[in-house]
């Protein structure tokens, strides 16, 4: 027991004293540091912290639908999961180039050459089919069970550096169908011709970013990924096309060409009225879901980017301005010459039968080439180039379509040579696309009015909201509505008898039309072995619904416009009406008065029939029919919903996202197209 | 035997300061802990209160008994420390690549924190044995000298540089406090500076690696850097408010290192920002120089010597700790006292913390 130290006194408190003050200086000295460190570097050192732990994962936007235009689906966004690894953080890359090749659909040593690429990021292998995603699945879980996540150190297991990722893959239903038209994406979902590519903006939907916080291994800990986002979903782009008279037009075209041994050909069906394509069909055919298949050629949509020579199909536009310019009438008589027209000493015209004197009404109705050259002479080139060019001839019909070829008119105004001019007349030494054709004779079923060509009708958001809507736009008045009556009852009777294209008309209808057989340019010369056979023309011939023109490229056997494309008209014309809704005049009890709705119904605001005409069933299958009386939507999903109200003319309001569960106006309740209704979903959950 | 003065003389702000200091550890416990016990097992914060009530319970046995006994007790413990080292040599449980605690039954034992006790009554006792003739001569170290270099080799051994650097610092000092010539003081300078390449080459590779870490972090953020810098950014991410109890994102995504034991701290900083982190300094600062002035109050060598050794046990680890973890220091594994999880180092603290309440409530028993 030591005793109390005296020396414990003023030198040790002194001593104390000093230390303590130290020890204060350290706490300050401490406290600076925390502030230096929190207050000071504290908003950068956060940052750097988010850094760490957030992540940012882009969510891939889903591409929107084609439609037709009554809601068919024509291209759809399906949702697949694809392969991917991180090479660099793989160990043992042979055990697992062993396990997963065969349920990959691998060789062992192509997955290892894969894995083993000097990257830090490899597509291993894209759009899994379901079997093997499932067995993928089977894999990891067997994976996860071996060694749990977060076992075994800081270690990552091999299998984490291999996963699925999900992607949405374009599939189109129809296969073939107006696959040109539609065109196609690549693998990453962009569009890269037709539709897809023009509208690639409203169909690609917008990406979006979700946050996932991430653990110091990298394991996702809270993830904000909804699977399938509303928000990233593309807009739906409805088209003017009608699925059943596409695949009218595309079956009767194939099978006209098949007739004839032909190279290809070309169809389109349009509404004079309003200039709505209601078929666009090409053969060969273009399968969007395998187009890597197919020739660019093929790809293409030629009735727009494939300028061609009318041959006297053009003959039309021909007698309708000299027509409207009142330089002749009807009546009025030219002398053909009895077959040989020499303009000068080299230049010489044929026509194929030789004519003595015709009238302008059986200059169009014959296909006279000379009578056709008079008349372009009696018209003169200036008024005569005003015409042909409001017609739209040499310029593009601004239809919203990648690749528009705007076709060749010279300036007949500084065409000095007089065979150029009279060649000219029955369409040689000009050319013109399919579409610039037929949008030309519209306007003569339209009363004398050009109207723009209409390939997409509207785009709807996935909510059922209406983002655009394009509606028929006249360009300019081309004819007087006379002229147009009177071009109409002249190109009746070329389908009459005497006329060049009896074969053209439906049983029980009238058709307005011209043929045209023209001399394929092989090089620069006029070829006599390959020709274009044309037919186009409206129908009913009075008060046209329809205009429809065929093109068959290099038939055999048959060359004439009347013989090859004239049949494929008419079952086209026919078999579109009845589906319409047209029935022959015969067919009705009033016999002499033939009820056409001046308008077919447009499914998107379905009109209702004329009351005295019954509509018949548009497919076999009523769901297409309008809807007048609110269904129940309960248990179904927004795309089902989606289809189901867009028959109905409603304008729709989603809420939430799964299943419906509730709706206003209730089931059984009466609707009109206008009118406006919710419908609240829920995830079945 | 029992007096009731003792109980006048209670230093209930003491114990009150500990207490709340180590309540708060348990909470941030809680928190470092959240999401991270694996199903069944005992979370951390819940065996820190049992280490509480223990250690508790111990201090309040010792200060039952006459702090002035335990001079007698000092050469013994020390000797069973020193057995215990070696036997933690040979029969000790590897973890980490270091061989630290023996296991006793349920529970292991860490030898190097009773050599934390046992060192500073060695200390207490020899120097309070000792003649007094003035400030000390190199001569006059070199018995307390092989006391202190025996276990803090054997620790060194383990290897546990930073248990052994603290033993090394608390023990010197005592013997500063002591006091020593001015002359000795530079000439052992001169000599550790002249040691230092020797020191070196003893240290072990990982060892090195943490120096040279130190004094460049960011050349090896994702090796041997990862831990300061992890816990630089928790620390400062907290900014002035922090970011809430149970909110700290680098804590409970698993960022830190260690984080219920040497980098607690970084936790506590994150989620509770630059004030609370400046509210705990201050229980500290507060806590040591209480220390400090029971060492002046007391009028009898040993406990004097005793409660400087306690107060020297709590600031070094206080300090070397949170410069540790603020990036001031290199990483050695150093707990904050009351704060870390550890049973070992709450009960070595609470200890201590008994010992300083022991002379404190005989302050007036003696001469004064």
């Amino acid at each position: 027991m030591n005793p109390v130290n005296p020396e414990i006194g003023k030198w040790v408190r002194l001593r104390i004293l000093l230390v303590a003050l130290g020890l204060a200086c350290i706490g300050l000295w401490l406290c600076g540091r925390f502030f230096y460190l929190q207050a000071i570097r504290g908003p950068d050192l956060r940052e750097e912290a988010t850094r760490e732990h957030q992540k940012y994962f882009p969510i891939l936007p889903v591409r929107g639908m084609i439609l037709d235009r009554r809601g068919n689906e024509l291209a759809i966004s399906t949702r697949v999961s694809s392969v991917v690894a991180h090479p660099s953080q793989i160990k043992n890359v042979n055990r697992l180039s062993r396990e997963l090749a065969p349920i990959l659909g691998f060789k062992t040593r192509e997955l290892k050459e894969i894995l083993t690429r000097a990257r830090p990021f490899v597509w291993v292998k894209r759009h899994l089919t379901p079997e093997r995603e499932e067995a993928f699945l089977a894999w990891q879980a067997a994976q996860d069970q071996k060694t749990p996540a977060g076992k075994g150190g800081n270690a990552r297991r091999d299998s984490d550096a291999i996963y699925l990722i999900p992607e949405a893959r374009r599939y189109y239903p129809q296969q073939a169908l107006a696959g040109p038209v539609l065109g196609f994406c690549n693998i990453d979902d962009e569009g890269l011709e037709g539709i897809e590519f023009q509208y690639d903006n409203y169909l690609y939907g917008k990406p979006k970013k979700c946050t996932k916080l991430l653990d110091a291994r990298g394991h996702i800990v809270v993830s904000g990924e909804k699977v399938w986002d509303p928000d990233v979903m593309g807009h739906n782009v409805v088209l003017t096309l009608d699925r059943t008279l596409q695949y009218i037009a595309e079956k009767e075209l194939a099978r006209g060409i098949e007739k004839y041994h032909a190279a290809g050909g070309l169809a389109l069906v349009v509404q004079p009225q309003t200039g709505e394509i209601l078929a666009m069909a090409q053969s060969p055919a273009m399968d969007p879901n395998r187009q890597a298949q197919y020739s660019e050629e093929a790809r293409r949509n030629r009735n727009l980017t494939h300028a061609l020579e009318p041959g006297s199909a053009f003959k039309i536009f021909i007698a309708a301005s000299a027509l409207d310019a009142q330089v002749v009438k009807p009546s009025d008589k030219f002398h053909c010459e009895n077959g040989v027209y020499r303009l000068g000493p080299k230049e010489v015209i044929h026509d194929v039968h030789p004519y003595g004197t015709l009238t302008v009404q059986q200059i169009v109705q014959k296909s006279s080439n000379i009578g056709a050259a008079k008349l372009a002479n009696r018209t003169g080139p200036e008024k005569l180039d005003h015409y042909l060019r409001s017609f739209g001839f040499g310029r593009p019909t601004n239809i919203f379509f990648p690749g528009e070829n705007a076709g060749l008119l010279k300036n007949l105004r500084l065409c000095r040579s007089p065979i150029d001019r009279a060649t000219l007349a029955f369409g040689q030494g000009v050319s013109v696309t399919p579409l610039q054709m037929t949008m030309a004779l519209s306007a003569m079923g339209n009363d004398g009015v050009l109207m723009e060509p209409l390939l997409v009708k509207e785009i709807v958001s996935a909510q059922g909201e209406k983002v655009e809507e394009f509606h028929p736009r006249p360009v300019r008045r081309v004819l007087s509505q006379q002229t147009a009556q009177t071009m109409l009852a002249i190109m009746e009777t070329v389908t009459q008898a005497g006329g060049t294209a009896p074969l053209a008309v439906p049983e029980g209808f009238t058709v307005a039309g011209k043929t045209g057989t023209a001399q394929k340019l092989v090089g620069r010369a006029y070829s006599h072995h390959k020709f274009t056979a044309v037919f186009m023309g409206m129908v009913p011939a009075n008060k046209p619904v329809l205009a429809i023109s065929v093109f068959i490229d290099e038939p055999k056997g048959a060359i004439y416009g009347g013989v090859v494309a004239a049949p494929v008209f008419k079952e086209i014309a026919a078999q579109s009406l009845r589906v319409l809704g047209y029935y022959p005049a015969k067919e009705l009890k009033q016999d002499n008065v033939p009820v056409l709705a001046s308008l077919m119904p447009t499914p998107a605001v379905a009109a209702p029939a004329a009351p005295e005409f019954k509509q018949p069933p548009l497919k076999p299958k009523t769901s297409k029919e309008p809807l007048h009386v609110m269904p129940d939507l309960r248990g179904l999903t927004i795309r089902q919903v989606l289809d189901l109200l867009h028959r109905s003319g409603l304008h729709c309001r989603f809420e939430g996202s799964g299943m419906a569960v509730g709706q206003e106006p209730s089931p059984g309740t009466a609707i009109s197209p206008g009118g406006t209704c919710l419908v609240k979903f829920q995830s079945p959950s | 035997m029992f007096d009731r003065r003792l109980v006048q003389n209670f230093d209930y702000l003491l114990l009150g300061v500990v207490v709340l200091i180590a309540a708060m550890g348990i909470v941030n416990l809680y928190s470092a802990g959240f999401n991270r016990t694996p199903a069944g097992a005992t979370p951390v914060y819940v065996k820190q209160v049992y280490w509480l009530g223990v250690g508790l319970v111990l201090m309040f046995l010792i200060m039952l008994y006459d702090y002035r006994h335990l001079e007698k007790l000092a050469y013994p413990l020390y000797l069973l420390s020193v057995i215990l080292l070696v036997a933690v040599m040979f029969g000790g449980k590897m973890v980490a690549g270091s061989r630290r605690w023996l296991p006793l039954g349920p529970i292991s034992l860490q030898p190097s924190e009773l050599v934390k006790i046992a060192i500073i009554l060695v200390m207490a006792t020899y120097f309070s044995r000792r003649p007094r003739t003035g400030p000390l001569r190199l001569k006059d170290l070199l018995a307390p000298m092989v006391l202190i270099l025996l276990p803090v080799l054997l620790i060194v051994k383990q290897p546990d540089l930073g248990s052994g650097m603290l033993v090394g610092l608390v023990a010197f000092s005592m013997i500063l406090f002591v006091g020593v010539r001015w002359r000795t003081i530079l000439g052992c300078i001169l000599a550790l500076v002249l040691a230092s390449p020797l020191i070196w080459g003893f240290l072990k590779d990982y060892q090195r690696q943490r120096l040279l870490t130190f004094l460049n972090p960011e050349n090896d953020p994702l090796g041997a850097g990862y831990h300061v810098i992890q816990s630089m950014i928790a620390v400062g991410s907290g900014q002035f408010w922090g970011k809430g109890f149970l909110q700290g994102t680098q804590s409970q995504l698993q960022f830190l290192p260690e984080q219920h034991t040497d980098f607690v701290f970084s936790v506590f900083a994150e989620e509770w920002g630059f004030v609370g982190s400046a509210v705990l300094l201050l229980f500290f600062t507060g806590l040591t120089l209480w220390c400090l002035q029971v060492a002046r109050d007391c009028k009898e060598r040993f406990g004097h010597l005793l409660a400087l050794g306690v107060t020297a046990l709590i600031f070094w680890q206080v300090f070397i700790n949170l410069c540790m973890v603020t990036g001031v220091m290199p990483v050695v594994g150093i707990p904050l006292p009351l704060f870390s999880y550890g049973g070992s180092s709450l009960v070595t603290t609470l200890l201590g913390v008994g010992f300083l309440l022991n002379i404190r409530m005989r302050r007036f028993l003696f001469g004064g």
